[in-house]
């Protein structure tokens, strides 16, 4: 993906803006050690282009795609608190004809995009933060490499600077082994690193270093496995860096400082051990002729010394010069020598002997072949020489020709057939002289066909072509025949091929198909090789957090989906690449996202909550479905961690769809939450929000911090996914607990049905059967009476009694409630109820008083429009057993948006006494409680409760009453809705739950 | 270029020899022989043709550019691999031994442990000799960690003591903290006291980065050393980002010495940013030394950032001293946004000692920024070794930014900060051009600043390169006692 050039601009005029703020001088301050490899600013110097910013200087290289060398000053002004830069950058300022390395360039590729000029050296301004986030200023790292050894190095560079020292940078790549990810970045083997480390003073830090400057160079492996290496451990010197880079540092110094600061080696090895001065040069010399090599140490007390050819150390080659005479071929080779004394061993270069004057000699000759039609024969030949030999290969005295490996050491024939039998035989030469190998014969013995390769199932789309190959060998001519199911293919003119291809393939064309191959010795029929012709779904939308954005999967009529996360300070931002995710079975990349989690109850205030955030967007007129989710997970927290699964359907509030436990102590889990689809309106975003917080247990031990990978989701697009989507989001039951005694403690409830048309409800009032399900002093025989205004339109006292009481019991049934035992005394009406307002109330009748249950049911089919609005529910709220519990179900397969409302205060306007001063409202998702309330006019939403009771018809909360409530969109489920008093207090309250548009 | 052509002789030779190993018979192939095939019998492994391998190869070897040269050969002894790992064994064997053989050493040893990592450690016990090539072990322990840290455990058995166990041990317990801490932390722990440093000492900075407390308190019980520094310094560093106030708690409980100052800095620092007050206590439990006041300068990092006015009025109202000396010189770098006003607050301060200190660093900071304004100012301060100082400082940026610029301006000041001007500069110009620097120099007016320059700027060229100097010389027309002079060593 392309950064948009627009903000591209936008964030280089920031940069050229922070340019002249910092300092006018600032490039030149960059590079005061020098251009190590003489970049220049013009645009065809492409391997060797120099960038010079403010903030830093490099040399990049359009080869390699990376920069050749970075340099930069760091002090302590240099690290302030502007924080790591969200963005990436693809460098626009490199000349036309330069490859600008995309952002996205690195995914997949399983290297961080390593900074060379590191983000946290440049933390005054975010400008200067943000100008290290040029793509020209990253290589490919190794995770292991930048994230541990490597960063604990540039932190060591911060940690120096702060004692009061200025030190002047030098980083880059070495060491490439010719391999590139994707993008054609070239890997480094190597990077390394050199920081000249100069005390605070006046004037600029080049001018006051001296041979006695502390330098640290090192060189560190670009691969796995180094991440708790201490960098100590790559020590080298910057004269080493120069021999492999080929540049030269330190070209602002005076010779002399510079060639004592190149041999300079953090922490010092031991003076007085052995060096070598001069390294012994590469020798060539006749046959018969001699060869000396020397070398020159210097090292305390006596140095001793070992020449050694090819890593065999030579007897009788013992001092620093070694001469060896009468030459021979055996006498070429490597050479080198290692010098010691007491403090230690210094290794010479390897040098080659090479002798000339060797005429070719055959060292093994080619050997007869005998191999069946069609397969491929080869002859090789071993030969010394000196110069270069060259091979003429010939077939029955005759050169070949049209065959590539007819000039080299070994002649290859592919697909032998009886015309290639002969005898072979290979011409070498060389400047000297020439000699004729003995000639090998090549027998070619007639084969029937076989096969040599074959697939097994092949998988194809409805409508691609569908393509089966088999390879097969033996006498030539071959001839094929395609079978299904054992009938011979005729319409197909590929059948009769060794490649049978099926365009437009449907899935009639799945089935079993083999090859007939056939020639003059015979015929065989491969093996079968099953075609399936199936859709095949879309690969899901997939994060590796090697970026913010999906790696794969993203339709085209979607977009959006940049993971953002937020920490325990309320700080949201664009995820960043962090850590390996080790341990965890599941990982696909090498980098996962992480972030502080919540310490305390899980809720949605600002700075509340931890969470990860994306947003996909249907293009105009589509929808989108999301399906599934998974995602790998870990906290480090010690005790019980849980997870919340948010969707935030347009500007609907976030609705709870899916949530459990989360694995803690640092181990990696598959979490893949079950939901109903989630779909969007038409050309209407949706966002995700993954919460981590504590679970159940000791919230003391569960600050954490929790990570996730591999973040995929299941998703289909199109038009009219949700048609009849608005008769499909409904309440569809409401139910309360209560104590009931004498009046005023008989429990009401209320419920609202909408629409025109009538209703088929079930209420019931649970009593007995409470005790049963272990609710202690529950109701002995309640009482129901359903009211309309003022009237009693029904009555029951124990459900059996009712004349439709079979008719109840498939209702309940049906409905999902919990069965009544036959002949209890709980009470139930079913009845078809027409739009409007009633109430039914529970009483403790004829038995005791105590707990109990009101239930409504809507047992009607969703309608569009038609639906249970509203209950509300009347009674004594304590503490414990006391808790006034309201029920409700979300139906259908929408999130559902409703206003919760726990009256207090505002009751005593309604002239009842004894109400409860300081109601506090908890909505609990099974046993999580998801929003908490006390005081609705402390809520951010306060002037939506407002609005949205007025619109239900909700009588109004004064305004900062103690009364609570919320409005929450929930997702289909069951919910609890408990009323308490905060602290002790208790007294008299209405729980009321409204559906909303 | 001639000496690497026998390197591309035996490369030949090798992979021929590879070939012909490859055409000895051998037992049938129970893949490339399907049962009931003809040609089962058959010596049915078919060589491969690598000239082109062996050519890249050996065209790889004769470049002369290191990093072009490492990305040819890289490419040319990969594809041999690829084709054919025994051609490409050969190959490595007969490579010189440096930077190249380590490339090819890596990729061949790295493709083989994943496939036989038996074999691999075996060939890297016979070949390994160089902290380059020790390398590969982290790779194969990091790969055998991730794999089964048990069985990587028992392959530590087949890795020779030294640096090659020490970077087994280093990925493996690394690897394994990530997976399972608890298990590589107690694996380490019941180790030979040569194993168990570089192990544990991983494991610890591994785990620094969950739960920095609980490594502080096992590295004091568990590790010494420089392993012990490093582990401790990094923890306070973690637990420094998290909660400072713990960090600072501990730092008076760190091994005295340069991690402690470290350690003090980082917190200092971390609280700066958060809360100037307790960070300005914090420092106050601190001895009086080197550390307390590293440590202001880093508070003052912070709060010249958020509340300069606050910073200066503090500094100002220290008690006279090196230390207050110190702040000032360190504050005045980061009040110098607003020159004038750096300038106003240094000459107010009480001590000449402090005053110089700062002017001395507003001079260098403002040069960053202005260095013509710097270098002006400094040179309308009253002679004295602060003016000398400062005017060098600001010249010496000057000249980084405007070489031209700041040598036409030496030549107009008076003859005393000339002579001290033109010295300081003239190395700095005689660096890029010592001819243009000393024709310079025998402009200037001054004749001490001409003498001065002309020194220094020949002192320079005939480190870099003594001859040209001294055929400079002899045919310069300068005094002969002059040249005499700068002849002599003392002179240089």
């Amino acid at each position: 993906m392309t950064f948009p050039r627009r903000l591209v601009w936008c964030v280089l005029v920031v940069l050229q803006f922070a340019a002249a703020a910092r300092a006018t001088i600032g490039t030149t301050l960059q590079s005061q050690l020098g251009n190590p490899s003489s970049a220049t600013a013009v645009a065809t110097a492409t391997t060797n282009y120099l960038i010079a910013r403010p903030q830093y200087a490099l040399s990049y290289n359009n080869t390699t795609r990376e920069p050749n060398w970075v340099s930069w000053n760091l002090t302590t002004a240099d690290v302030g608190t502007s924080g790591r830069s969200a963005n990436f950058f693809q460098d626009t300022t490199l000349p036309a004809g330069f490859y600008q390395v995309l952002t996205t360039d690195y995914s997949g590729s399983g290297y961080d995009r390593g900074h060379m000029c590191p983000s946290g050296d440049r933390t005054i301004t975010d400008a200067d933060n943000e100008a290290t986030f040029f793509m020209t200023n990253m290589i490919p790292q190794a995770p292991d490499n930048n994230q541990g050894v490597w960063a604990n190095f540039e932190s060591e560079c911060r940690s120096i600077a702060a004692a009061g020292n200025e030190v002047l940078i030098i980083s880059g790549p070495s060491g490439y082994a010719g391999a590139t990810i994707a993008s054609g970045v070239a890997i480094a083997g190597y990077t390394w690193k050199i920081a000249v480390v100069v005390p605070v003073g006046s004037g600029t830090a080049v001018s006051r270093i001296t041979s006695a400057t502390r330098v640290i160079a090192i060189k560190i492996p670009n691969i796995a496995g180094v991440r708790s290496t201490p960098w100590q451990n790559y020590i080298t010197t910057a004269g080493q860096i120069e021999t492999d880079t080929g540049y030269t540092f330190f070209t602002e110094l005076p010779a002399s400082v510079a060639t004592a600061l190149r041999a300079k080696i953090e922490g010092a090895a031991p003076v007085g051990s052995p060096s070598i001065t001069t390294q012994p040069a590469a020798q060539t010399a006749a046959v018969g002729g001699s060869a000396t090599f020397s070398v020159t140490a210097s090292g305390d007390a006596t140095l001793t010394y070992q020449w050694s050819r090819d890593d065999v150390a030579l007897p009788s080659a013992q001092s620093a010069t070694l001469t060896l005479s009468s030459l021979t071929a055996a006498d070429a080779g490597n050479y080198f020598v290692i010098v010691k004394n007491s403090l230690g061993s210094a290794s010479s270069v390897a040098v080659s002997l090479t002798i000339t004057g060797l005429p070719p000699a055959i060292v093994t000759s080619p050997t007869a072949r005998t191999v069946t039609a069609g397969s491929s024969a080869t002859f090789a030949v071993v030969a010394s020489g000196s110069p270069t030999l060259t091979y003429q290969w010939r077939k029955a005295g005759v050169a070949l020709t049209g065959n590539t490996t007819a000039t080299t050491a070994a002649l290859t024939l592919t697909n032998a057939q009886a015309a290639d039998a002969a005898n072979y035989d290979v011409v070498i030469t060389n400047s000297i002289g020439s000699v004729t190998s003995a000639a090998a014969a090549l027998t070619v013995t007639p084969a029937a066909p076989s096969v040599t390769s074959a697939l097994t199932t092949q998988i194809s789309a409805p409508g691609a072509t569908a393509t089966l190959t088999v390879v097969a060998s033996g006498t030539a001519p071959l001839t094929y025949q395609w079978r299904k199911a054992g009938v011979a293919l005729t319409a197909n003119t590929s059948a009769t091929t060794a490649t049978l291809s099926i365009p437009g393939a449907t899935t009639a064309d799945s089935g079993s198909y083999d090859l007939v191959i056939t020639n003059a010795l015979g015929s065989t029929t491969s093996a079968a090789i099953t075609l399936n012709i199936t859709v095949i779904p879309p690969d899901p939308v997939l994060w590796d957090f090697t970026t913010a954005t999906p790696k794969s999967g993203l339709p085209a009529d979607v977009s959006g989906g940049t993971v953002v996360q937020r920490n325990n300070f309320g700080t949201t931002q664009t995820l960043t690449t962090v850590s390996v995710a080790s341990g965890y079975t599941g990982v696909s990349g090498t980098s996962n996202a992480g972030a502080a989690s919540r310490v305390g109850s899980l809720n949605l205030a600002e700075g509340g909550s931890a969470f990860f955030e994306f947003t996909l967007t249907p293009a105009a007129a589509r929808q989108l479905s999301v399906t599934g989710l998974s995602f790998g997970a870990r906290s480090t927290a010690t005790g019980p961690q849980a997870y919340a699964l948010f969707a935030v359907n347009g500007t609907a509030e976030p609705a709870l769809i899916a949530s459990g436990p989360l694995a803690n102590n640092s181990v990696w889990t598959r979490i893949t939450p079950t939901f109903l689809p989630v779909v969007s309106d038409t050309a209407t975003s949706v966002t995700f929000r993954l919460y981590g917080c504590n679970g159940a247990g000791n919230a003391g031990v569960n600050t954490a911090n929790w990570r996730i990978d591999d973040l995929a989701v299941q998703l289909t697009t199109g038009t009219a996914l949700i048609a009849g989507a608005t008769k499909d989001r409904r309440l569809t039951n409401l139910s309360s607990r209560v104590r009931t005694a004498n009046a005023p403690d008989v429990a009401i409830a209320g419920f609202t049905i909408a629409g025109n048309a009538s209703k088929l409800v079930l209420i019931r009032a649970a009593g007995p059967t409470l005790g049963a399900l272990g609710v202690s002093g529950s109701l002995s025989a309640p009482k129901l009476e359903l009211f309309r205004g003022s009237s009693v339109i029904e009555t029951n006292t124990g459900w059996s009694t009712a004349a439709n009481s079979a008719a109840i019991a498939a209702a309940a049934s049906s409905s999902g409630a919990f069965a009544f035992a036959a002949g209890s005394a709980d009470s139930a009406i079913l009845t078809t109820l027409a739009p409007g307002g009633y109430t039914a109330q529970i009483s403790s009748g004829m038995g005791s008083a105590g707990v109990g249950l009101i239930e409504v049911y809507d047992l009607s089919a969703a309608t569009a429009g038609q639906n249970l609005v509203n209950l509300s529910t009347r009674a004594f709220a304590g503490t414990g057993n006391e808790t006034l519990i309201s029920g409700l179900i979300i139906g259908g397969t929408l999130p559902k948006r409703v206003l919760i409302r726990a009256a207090g205060p505002a009751l005593a306007a309604f002239n009842l006494t004894g109400v409860l001063a300081r109601p506090q409202l908890t909505l609990f998702s099974g046993n999580t409680p998801v929003f908490v309330n006390a005081g609705w006019s402390t809520s951010t939403d306060a002037a939506a409760i407002s609005t949205a009771s007025a619109q239900t018809g909700a009588f109004a909360f004064a305004a900062g009453s103690a009364d609570a409530a919320m409005i929450v969109t929930l997702a289909p489920g069951a919910y609890t809705a408990q009323v308490t008093g905060v602290g002790t207090t208790t007294g008299l309250a209405l729980v009321e739950v409204y559906e909303l548009p | 270029m001639k000496r690497r052509g026998i390197f591309a002789l035996l490369i030949a030779a090798a992979l021929v020899a590879a070939a012909a190993l490859l055409l000895r018979p051998s037992p049938p192939s129970a893949v490339l022989s399907p049962p009931g095939s003809a040609a089962g019998s058959m010596a049915v492994v078919r060589p491969a043709d690598l000239s082109a391998e062996h050519a890249a190869l050996a065209a790889a070897i004769q470049l002369a550019d290191p990093r072009a040269r490492s990305r040819a050969l890289g490419q040319a002894f990969q594809a041999l691999l690829e084709r054919d790992f025994e051609a490409a064994l050969l190959a490595l064997r007969v490579l010189p031994r440096g930077a190249d053989y380590d490339t090819a050493f890596f990729l061949l040893l790295d493709a083989l442990h994943r496939r036989d990592p038996d074999r691999a450690l075996a060939l890297a016990r016979e070949r390994v000799t160089t902290r380059e090539q020790a390398a590969i072990y982290n790779v194969f322990f990091d790969t055998f960690a991730r794999e089964n840290p048990v069985t990587a455990v028992s392959r530590l058995a087949l890795v020779p003591a030294g640096l090659a166990r020490e970077n087994a041990l280093r990925a493996l317990t690394s690897v394994w903290l990530r997976a399972d801490a608890p298990a590589a932390l107690a694996w380490a722990q019941q180790l030979p006291p040569v194993d168990r440093t570089p192990a544990l000492e991983s494991a610890l900075l591994e785990l620094a980065h969950i739960d920095p407390l609980q490594v502080i308190e096992l590295a004091q019980t568990s590790l010494s050393g420089p392993a012990l520094e490093r582990t401790l310094f990094l923890a306070v560093q973690k637990l420094t980002l998290t909660d400072p106030a713990a960090a600072a708690a501990l730092v008076p409980l760190l091994p005295a010495g340069d991690m402690q100052t470290r350690a003090a800095l980082e917190v200092a620092r971390a609280l700066a940013t958060k809360n100037t007050a307790a960070a300005l206590d914090f420092i106050a439990q601190l001895p009086p030394g080197s550390a307390s006041t590293l440590a202001l300068n880093n508070i003052l990092t912070s709060w010249a950032a958020a509340a300069p006015a606050a910073a200066a009025q503090y500094v100002a109202a220290l008690l006279p001293g090196p230390a207050q000396d110190a702040a000032a010189a360190h504050l005045a770098t980061l009040l110098v946004l607003e020159p004038a006003n750096a300038l106003a607050w240094a000459q107010s301060l009480s001590t000449a000692a402090a005053r110089e200190a700062a002017l001395v660093s507003i001079a260098s900071a403002w040069a960053q920024t202005d260095p013509a304004s710097a270098t002006r100012w400094a040179s309308t301060q009253p002679a004295g070794a602060t003016a000398t100082t400062a005017l060098t400082g600001a010249l010496s940026y000057w000249v980084l930014a405007d070489a031209v610029a700041a040598r036409d301006f030496v030549a107009l000041l008076p003859a005393a900060a000339q002579t001290v001007a033109a010295a300081s500069i003239a190395p700095q110009l005689a660096q890029r051009d010592p001819v243009a620097t000393l024709a310079w120099a025998q402009t200037l007016a001054a004749p001490a600043a001409r003498e001065a320059a002309v020194a220094a700027a020949y002192a320079r060229w005939f480190d870099n390169a003594a001859a040209a100097a001294r055929i400079w010389l002899d045919a310069a027309h300068l005094p002969i006692e002059f040249k005499n002079r700068l002849r002599s060593p003392a002179a240089r």
